[in-house]
């Protein structure tokens, strides 16, 4: 199979209209996995009973009731998303035996939608990392070069669906860790706005920034996955009640007037391979009639600083739970209750969650709460107006998503400081909670994948959705497949 | 960017977090920390007298909700878990509390 047969919407018309049954489709993403992942990485488990049993039910009930909208569609599953009865590791050794005792929101409606979850994917360990090297679980590695990271923390989501294992993946993004990963692999990746999925039955790691988000081969169905998981949810206080538009209404292929904002001013210093792939996307989008204009994000060259502040405190606070008591690992041998704690979490934690736990912790304490966490508040806010400014004069704005296509495995991992600054065009969409996605705009002359993220006002996803689909079909790039795949 | 920040105190900061540091942990992690507290550091500059001219801390929603009484896991989900516990009654063991 190749094309539309391989993408969400292909499978579910291929069971709809009795080509092929769930239970062959869900045999033939369990086989794929089993054939691709192990150079790979991508998938940690599969749980083929439960999936099969899904499929069985999926084809007891084709033609009494009308199919969902993922009706049949195999999907991969971030492995800090819980799955009742099956364990969740977070990529962490302290919850390598953790069996989840309930299902994520998120993953229960995609589930109700038609969806068929068939295994979880490999991460960064809580999500803190931008290169899936910070797996407890080994690395994952990049399908269009097994020597280069797949990005993070979503890696394994991204290089499982880029590889065609499964047309559909959950990831979760703090600061990039859906878009970054997707645009890395060739991928679409779609963060929400902040409060328009669940995060019931996420792994806390950052708890004003974490989004739940699709990572799939074309941009209608990260919009059919969205549309399936989005709205209120009384276990997520955050959650907005906010009305789920039709999106796959919205994508007209109509982005004639839509005005694009380019902060020309951070693109300084970024790979030639990358300008050019972004450059080559604006004017795709300008001869079908959008507007380009220049934009300025004032504290945008803070938003790291601000990002790595609160998200490590935010880090500190919820990772306070791993403590040896209640679920997880715990140390052995320690003669008292404070010793099993810090010998556990010491033991537990690996070297990326241990240094945000320390910075987290740092910028929390006495003495340094104001300089710190307090100031990266207050400006926090100036990122979020800033970006309230521009969209008085645009509707969307445009970024590569990375400055850099995929960079090599080791390359950054003892360096964990221009790691952080890799996630400059990323980070800021998520401190201002907007929406934003990656949509593949083409390749590196090494044939990499680059990215392009469009960012768009708080709930407001129909129209990225709309400009990145109507790209997507003059480009088509989701259509080249890594070898192998 | 700024440099790097020697008031980073390695040993209070992982005291605080429950973490027991290796010397030669404590060390590399003190060097990559000090590092990145200098570049956050550069935030100490950024004016903000103007005040917060936005929300962006604020919760998307009304985190309110009735006071009801709400269903919560049975004890036996809640304990499948735990590394050490007891069924009946259903409690978490650890070891003991006041030794030092």
């Amino acid at each position: 199979m190749s094309g539309e047969a391989l993408t969400a919407a292909g499978i579910r018309a291929a069971f709809v209209n009795g080509e092929a049954t769930a239970s062959a489709i869900c045999r033939a993403a369990l086989d794929c996995i089993a054939e691709r992942n192990g150079p790979l990485g991508a998938v940690l488990r599969v749980d083929e009973a439960r999936a099969m049993a899904r499929a069985a039910a999926l084809d007891r009930a084709a033609g009494t009731s009308g199919a969902g909208p993922l009706a049949a569609v195999p999907v991969l599953v971030k492995d800090n998303i819980c799955v009742e009865g099956g364990v969740t590791t977070a990529g962490s050794r302290l919850l390598e035996r953790f069996v989840a005792p309930y299902t994520a929101t998120a993953v229960e409606r995609l589930e109700r939608s038609g969806a068929i979850v068939v295994g979880k994917t490999n991460c960064d360990e809580f999500a803190m990392g931008s290169s899936n090297e910070h797996s407890a679980f080994g690395p994952a590695r990049n399908p269009w070069d097994l020597s280069r990271t797949p990005g993070g923390s979503s890696g394994g989501s991204a290089a499982a669906v880029a590889a065609r294992m499964a047309p559909l993946a959950l990831g979760s993004d703090t600061g990039g860790s859906v878009r970054q990963p997707a645009g890395f692999c060739g991928c679409v990746g779609l963060r929400p706005t902040y409060g328009r999925v669940s995060r019931y039955g996420l792994v806390a790691f950052s708890s004003s920034l974490d989004q739940i988000g699709p990572i799939a081969l074309t941009v209608r169905d990260a919009a059919a996955a969205l549309g399936a998981m989005a709205g209120l949810d009384p276990r997520d206080a955050t959650t907005s009640d906010a009305p789920v538009p039709d999106w796959a209404g919205a994508m007209t292929g109509d982005v004639r007037g839509c005005r694009l904002g380019v902060p020309a001013r951070l693109l300084d210093g970024i790979d030639d391979g990358v300008r050019a792939a972004f450059g080559a996307a604006l004017e795709v989008l300008h001869s079908r009639g959008a507007l380009i204009r220049d934009v300025s994000l004032e504290h945008a060259s803070l938003a790291i600083a601000v990002y790595y502040v609160l998200a490590t405190a935010e880090a500190s606070s919820n990772l306070a739970r791993y403590d040896g008591v209640r679920y997880g690992y715990r140390a052995a041998g320690a003669a008292d209750l404070r010793g099993m704690i810090e010998r556990t979490r010491t033991e537990g934690f690996g070297p990326e969650a241990t240094r945000r736990i320390l910075l987290g912790t740092f910028v929390l304490s006495a003495g340094h709460y104001d300089a710190y966490y307090a100031k990266a508040q207050r400006v926090r806010a100036l990122v979020a107006a800033d970006f309230a400014d521009a969209f008085r004069d645009v509707d969307v704005i445009a970024l590569p998503t990375s400055p850099t296509p995929a960079f090599r495995l080791g390359e950054l991992v003892d360096d964990p400081l221009s790691m952080y600054l890799a996630d400059v065009f990323t980070v800021g969409a998520s401190l201002a909670r907007l929406p934003a996605l990656s949509v593949p705009c083409g390749f590196t002359p090494a044939g990499l994948p680059v990215g392009l993220q469009l960012a768009g006002r708080p709930f407001d996803e129909s129209t990225i959705l709309r400009v990145a689909e109507a790209y997507e079909r003059d480009t088509a790039f989701w259509r080249v497949a890594p070898s192998g795949a | 960017m700024a440099g790097a920040r020697d008031d980073f105190d390695i040993a209070r900061v992982a005291a605080l977090a429950g973490l027991e540091l290796a010397p030669a942990d404590a060390a590399r992690l003190h060097a990559q920390l000090a590092s990145i507290v200098g570049y956050v550091g550069q935030l100490q500059d950024a004016d903000t007298s103007g005040g917060a001219p936005g929300q962006a801390d604020q919760p998307a929603a009304d985190a309110l909700r009735p006071d009801d009484v709400l269903a919560s896991l049975p004890a036996d989900a809640v304990l499948m878990n735990a590394p050490d516990a007891t069924a009946d009654p259903p409690l978490v063991r650890v070891p003991r509390v006041m030794l030092r």
